[in-house]
């Protein structure tokens, strides 16, 4: 006998879990986006190598991805409501420890390991369970991608806010004021707090059991695959453009206008990509956008670069930017059920920050032993291709269970 | 009094690009918003 996974009725208003989950998302994901603004104050004043704040960065990124599985296994578990009261905490004591921190290691322990686990446990993986479990299947896709265009505006919104903090009130109590800033996601958690679930009518799938199934099950290895593309490519052009410009003879500003142009289009990629994911395959639109990143970034080095043209490839790339976001959780869903949603989304954003993490550090590293990051953007462009392919066979139906044994 | 649809719709579009538009400007002329959030504060 077999059963495909069955979803839990909704407890919670779709706007309810939209306006929360959003306003969230903007929050957390816009307060670490504008950390680059304080390379320059932090090195300065601790006299500190830049090695030693983007060292923290990095390990940032690392614990977010690590973390991530963690945390959606315990919101899946015990609520997403504890756990973002807890990552809640996490960012403010860190925001805190960052502005105190007179050390190297313990600048990466707070603004490092502590923020990081504090991300992982207040964006997308956390809030996509709670979105699966209270809206609708048939609107599943346009809610994630109403979160992740949040997300998007986050980013985009909160850098300007940043810099005029670090300006007005120096750049130690930016981080103080960002604390009490994320200490606003604790009220806001409470609009997505999901009653107990009542008692399970049947047998139902363990933790474990659900981890076995998805590593074992061929396209949450591909989704797994795609999403490690993902975060290579646009972490590497995130970090490394305004460096790649730079060299190449453009003006500072032109990097400031691209970086603007990506955060902006963002919002209606990430939007967009969602509601497209209601109506086509999704492993096709994850496809297209892969594609088209290659074929963006090719006809971005082919072209003679001017300001002209990097603005044209900002924008095409910040349409591309984050929507594989929605869409590859809009999969898990479809394929896992949302019972473990957000911790199989953690252990795929987990491949998505080890991608990351490889892109701002390879792209370092090749810079330094070849003298130009020609080789890197072709990786992307090879990348990209592979992430094309190994998203086409991916399988968007729910999956087949065997009978479980009563729990 | 409740909204049409297509005006809740109108409206919330309105407010997004609106929203959109005050941060794109805020990136181009960042003094200029500075003054604005100087001057809207020294209301209260």
């Amino acid at each position: 006998m077999s059963s495909t996974h069955q979803n839990p009725a909704p407890t919670l208003t779709m706007t309810q879990v939209l306006l929360c989950g959003a306003m969230i998302v903007t929050l957390s994901m816009g307060i670490r986006h504008g950390f680059g603004l304080w390379l320059q104050p932090i090195t300065m004043d601790r006299g500190w190598t830049r090695e030693t704040f983007a060292f923290a960065i990095a390990i940032q990124n690392l614990a977010w991805g690590a973390a991530g599985p963690l945390a959606g296994m315990l919101a899946d578990r015990f609520g997403a409501f504890r756990v973002l009261i807890v990552g809640s905490v996490l960012y403010a004591i860190g925001l805190v420890l960052m502005g105190l921190s007179t050390s190297g290691l313990a600048f990466t322990g707070s603004a490092g390991i502590l923020i990081g686990m504090a991300q992982s446990g207040t964006t997308y993986a956390v809030i996509y369970g709670v979105l699966g479990r209270n809206v609708p299947a048939e609107k599943r896709g346009w809610a994630m991608g109403v979160a992740a265009a949040a997300g998007s505006f986050g980013q985009f919104a909160m850098v300007p806010v940043e810099s005029f903090l670090i300006g007005y009130s120096g750049w130690q109590n930016a981080l103080f004021i960002l604390a009490c800033a994320a200490l606003l996601i604790i009220p806001l958690a409470f609009g997505l707090k999901e009653p107990r679930q009542a008692a399970a009518k049947g047998p139902q799938q363990s933790i474990m059991q659900a981890v076995r199934e998805a590593f074992k099950y061929p396209s949450f290895q591909l989704l797994m695959a795609g999403y490690f593309v993902c975060g290579f490519q646009v972490v590497f052009i995130g970090v490394h453009m305004p460096s790649y410009l730079r060299d190449k003879g453009l003006s500072p500003e032109v990097a400031t206008y691209a970086l603007m142009l990506i955060g902006l289009f963002n919002v209606f990629g990430t939007y967009g990509a969602g509601v497209l994911g209601q109506h086509f395959p999704k492993r096709y639109l994850l496809s297209l956008i892969y594609i088209l990143r290659s074929v963006a970034v090719v006809a971005f080095l082919w072209a003679p670069l001017t300001p002209i043209s990097v603005y044209i490839f900002s924008a095409v790339m910040g349409v591309l930017w984050l929507s594989t976001v929605p869409l590859t959780n809009a999969v898990v869903a479809q394929v896992f059920g949302v019972q473990y949603l957000s911790m199989l989304s953690g252990f795929v954003f987990f491949s998505h920050q080890i991608g990351s993490f490889l892109g701002v550090w390879l792209g370092g590293k090749l810079y330094d032993t070849t003298g130009s990051y020609d080789l890197v953007w072709w990786m992307v462009v090879a990348l990209g291709v592979a992430a094309a392919l190994l998203n086409l066979p991916i399988r968007e139906t729910g999956i087949k269970r065997a009978a479980l044994a009563p729990a | 009094m409740s909204m049409k649809p297509a005006a809740r719709r109108a409206l919330t579009w309105t407010a997004v690009i609106l929203a959109l538009a005050l941060v794109s400007w805020s990136y181009m002329r960042p003094d200029m918003i500075v003054d604005l959030a100087t001057r809207a504060w020294a209301c209260f």
